[in-house]
């Protein structure tokens, strides 16, 4: 996903650049960073102890650092945004882990556990949740006021980790080893997510503005979870299904900023 | 000078001649093992439920050199060579090594094992949480030394098949070696409960 946004930023960049020089009638050039939170319509999570193993969580928050709206006409565009979206019980995620098993096994068993989530992924750019759009975006303006309908597809991607644990019998030889495995780490959702953004214009170049967007994707995932007596080696399987349809809201609040601005807004005429 | 420069450059690259040494399996002891907690633990009581028993093997080994062979620099009194995959500067080689290991009750077990039988089969050697028949074990143990700073070599086996008869047990381990010898040691009574 990473090469797909970097080919996309060097286009719309490439373009910004481009565009400076052209005398224009209308503005063609949004760039509009923004951060909000993520509500969840349906939860992917499950009250299930692989719930612990996601870089994910249903609410979370984001924060849109490249964001870019090029206008073809006065009216119509395209527009791509990348947001980086986390939340803080992700952090917590490896330690929830290990006490969800010790609730579980805890009675009966001494609990050694460790997983990937240990291991922490996070990073200023991309946060733990990324979701990169292209869309078609719809403009209307009237005086201070701008309102633009957007339909965009995607991708919301996020990790899953690997966890494991030998549980140790009280009072007995017998030891199993547990293990969680999704089979895959990056997961990728093509998404699809229909947004209107409402703008009130501050100045010549800046717009406040509130954006509302409702995504949608279907995820692929199941851990198998394995339990395996490591005297006889008789294995017993159970798989967690998280193959589900993700709908969310997204509410956010940013800044358009106008490169160059049309010369006959409210401000400029 | 110029001599010194280019040892010293030399070494770098210059592997140190691998010194051999021997070693030797001398003698055997064993304790009882508790595995009821997290991990095998050596208890001194004598009674243990015997659904954690477990034996831990000690067994002492004894340095012999019997090779001392070191390429020494005439400018450079200790040339330590670290960017190069260098055999190892020691390597300890076994004069003897383990045959087998047969484990045997001296009273009666169950019903397939009276007093004197062999019981090997029912004990396992327990490593990183895992199970391995202990033939298999001597089979795969890597017998040559880097060092021999812990001379006595370590492990666990456990008891996978608790008895059926009577709770007093006895149990008598020997180690036979490649050289003829035997090393024998016994638990002492303990009450399987």
């Amino acid at each position: 996903m990473k090469k797909v946004i970097i080919s996309i930023l060097f286009l719309i960049f490439s373009g910004l650049l481009s565009a400076q020089d052209s005398t224009n009638t209308y503005s063609k050039w949004y760039i509009k960073p923004a951060a909000g939170i993520n509500i969840p319509i349906t939860n992917l999570l499950s009250n299930e102890i692989p719930d612990n193993l996601f870089e994910y969580d249903d609410n979370s928050y984001y924060w849109q650092i490249l964001s870019a709206s090029y206008f073809f006409s006065s009216k119509w565009g395209l527009e791509f945004t990348f947001q980086a979206g986390h939340s803080q019980s992700i952090s917590g995620r490896a330690e929830r882990f290990n006490q969800d098993l010790e609730e579980k096994y805890g009675e009966n068993y001494f609990v050694t556990a460790s997983s990937g989530a240990q291991f922490d992924n996070f990073s200023l750019i991309g946060g733990s949740i990324q979701r990169g759009n292209l869309g078609i975006v719809y403009r209307y303006e009237k005086r201070k006021y701008i309102f633009m309908p957007k339909l965009s597809i995607g991708v919301t991607s996020f990790y899953t980790d690997w966890g494991e644990a030998d549980l140790k019998e009280k009072g007995t030889n017998t030891v199993y080893k547990l293990s969680y495995d999704s089979g895959k780490r990056p997961n990728d959702h093509f998404t699809i997510a229909p947004s209107f953004t409402f703008g009130y214009r501050l100045s010549n170049r800046i717009i406040a503005n509130i954006d509302i967007l409702y995504s949608y994707y279907k995820t692929d995932i199941e851990f198998v979870e394995e339990i395996r007596n490591t005297f006889t080696n008789e294995i017993v399987t159970e798989t967690i299904d998280y193959k589900k349809n993700i709908h969310t809201l997204t509410v956010g609040f940013g800044v358009i900023i106008e490169l160059k601005p049309a010369p006959n807004n409210v401000y400029t005429k | 000078m110029l001599p010194l420069m280019v040892e010293l450059v030399i070494s770098c690259c210059d592997c140190i001649e691998t010194t051999f040494l021997d070693y030797t399996n001398c003698s055997l002891t064993i304790n009882n093992l508790d595995n009821s907690g997290v991990s095998p633990v050596i208890i001194q009581s004598n009674s243990i439920s015997k659904n954690s028993y477990g034996i831990r093997l000690s067994i002492k080994r004894s340095e012999n050199v019997c090779e001392l062979k070191r390429t020494n620099s005439i400018f450079i009194q200790s040339a330590n060579a670290t960017s190069c995959d260098c055999p190892p500067e020691f390597l300890y080689m076994p004069l003897d090594s383990i045959i087998s290991v047969k484990i045997s009750t001296c009273n009666d077990f169950d019903s397939n094992h009276l007093g004197c039988s062999d019981i090997t089969e029912l004990f396992y050697v327990f490593q990183g949480n895992e199970f391995t028949v202990i033939s298999d074990y001597i089979q795969d143990l890597e017998t040559e030394l880097y060092d021999i700073i812990n001379p006595t070599f370590e492990f666990d086996i456990l008891l996978m098949s608790p008895p059926t008869v009577g709770i007093e047990h006895e149990f008598e381990v020997s180690i036979e070696l490649s050289d003829g010898r035997t090393l024998n040691a016994t638990t002492g009574i303990v009450k399987l409960n």
